[in-house]
């Protein structure tokens, strides 16, 4: 046997149960009981009856924590290597130790004071040179840009 | 209540509780009977339009137990209709009666379609949609052939 929906409140009609109605443009009404019957009859709409399913759907009532708990997706940590990096220098680097960064932190430290030392001392260098031999230190030139005198805008007077 | 009731005069008495019966309306279709045609033969549109409504004068029921003037029609019966001024056999097609039997529906109106004698319908189509068990009883096997929509 065919279960029906009633077309105003959306419970199932089981055999036995319901009324169809054939109103005068053609359309079949299928009713659960009298009480949706004459409901739509005095044109009431069910999206604004408060028991009817069509109700609870359109404010979200009861099912929809049901939905979402459904739907959460789990995201999949994959492991997986880089172009210009293999997977085995990613473990490399995240399994050294405290210690062993913080020694390269200071030789890196150690290798930039060296190199701004000798830049020091290189400098020094030029500039007793300089000062011996009496030429001006050559400073970068300037570049000038070939800026076009601005004219009349053409196209902006309306 | 009732000690109520002959304390006060006998006009209230009447209000309180009705002194009559009253049934629900049964909507059968019989004699005098106000009918929609709905074919599209030409008697059914100018009947409709006609300044009477189209309207039962006779029914035809094979086992009726009932008397001559309370014949009843219901659906899928055949009647005598008064059209445009001429008589006209018809059969129910649709009723207003509430009817307890399953996926038997109710319409609106009450509506009709027109035959000859022989019980071929004089239109092609009907615009209305008609009962299912049309389909299966023979004698209604023809106006289910020029039906457009079941119910």
């Amino acid at each position: 046997m065919k279960l029906e929906i009633c077309n105003y409140s959306g419970y199932k009609i089981y055999p036995g149960h319901g009324k169809r109605v054939v109103k005068i443009d053609g359309k079949v009404h299928i009713y659960l009981n009298s009480k949706c019957q004459r409901s739509a009859d005095m044109r009431r709409n069910p999206r604004r009856v408060t028991w009817t399913v069509y109700y609870r759907r359109k404010h979200k009532k009861g099912a929809a924590e049901q939905e979402v708990k459904k739907r959460t997706r789990r995201n999949i940590k994959f492991q997986r290597a880089i172009t210009g990096v293999t997977w085995n220098e990613i473990l490399a680097k995240r399994n050294q130790q405290p210690e062993f960064r913080k020694a390269q932190r200071q030789d890196a430290i150690n290798a930039a004071k060296q190199a701004k030392k000798t830049k020091a001392l290189q400098k020094k260098a030029v500039q007793s040179a300089v000062l011996k031999s009496g030429k001006p230190v050559k400073k970068p030139e300037k570049i000038q840009k070939n800026i076009p005198k601005a004219g009349p805008k053409k196209g902006t007077q309306r | 209540m009732n000690i109520l009731g002959k304390l006060l005069p006998t006009t209230i008495d009447f209000i309180t509780y009705r002194s009559f019966s009253m049934t629900v309306p049964l909507y059968h279709l019989q004699k005098v009977s106000r009918v929609h045609v709905v074919d599209n033969s030409k008697l059914a549109l100018d009947g409709n339009v006609y300044k009477r409504m189209p309207r039962i004068i006779h029914c035809y029921k094979k086992n009726n137990n009932l008397t001559r003037t309370r014949l009843t029609a219901g659906l899928g019966d055949k009647v005598l209709l008064a059209i445009k001024g001429q008589m006209k056999k018809a059969i129910i097609v649709g009723c207003q009666q509430r009817i307890r039997k399953p996926n038997v529906p109710q319409f609106d109106k009450n509506n009709v379609v027109l035959i000859d004698d022989d019980g071929n319908p004089i239109g092609t189509r009907i615009l209305a949609p008609i009962p299912a068990f049309f389909r299966t009883r023979g004698d209604l096997a023809k106006i289910a052939a020029i039906a457009t929509t079941f119910v």
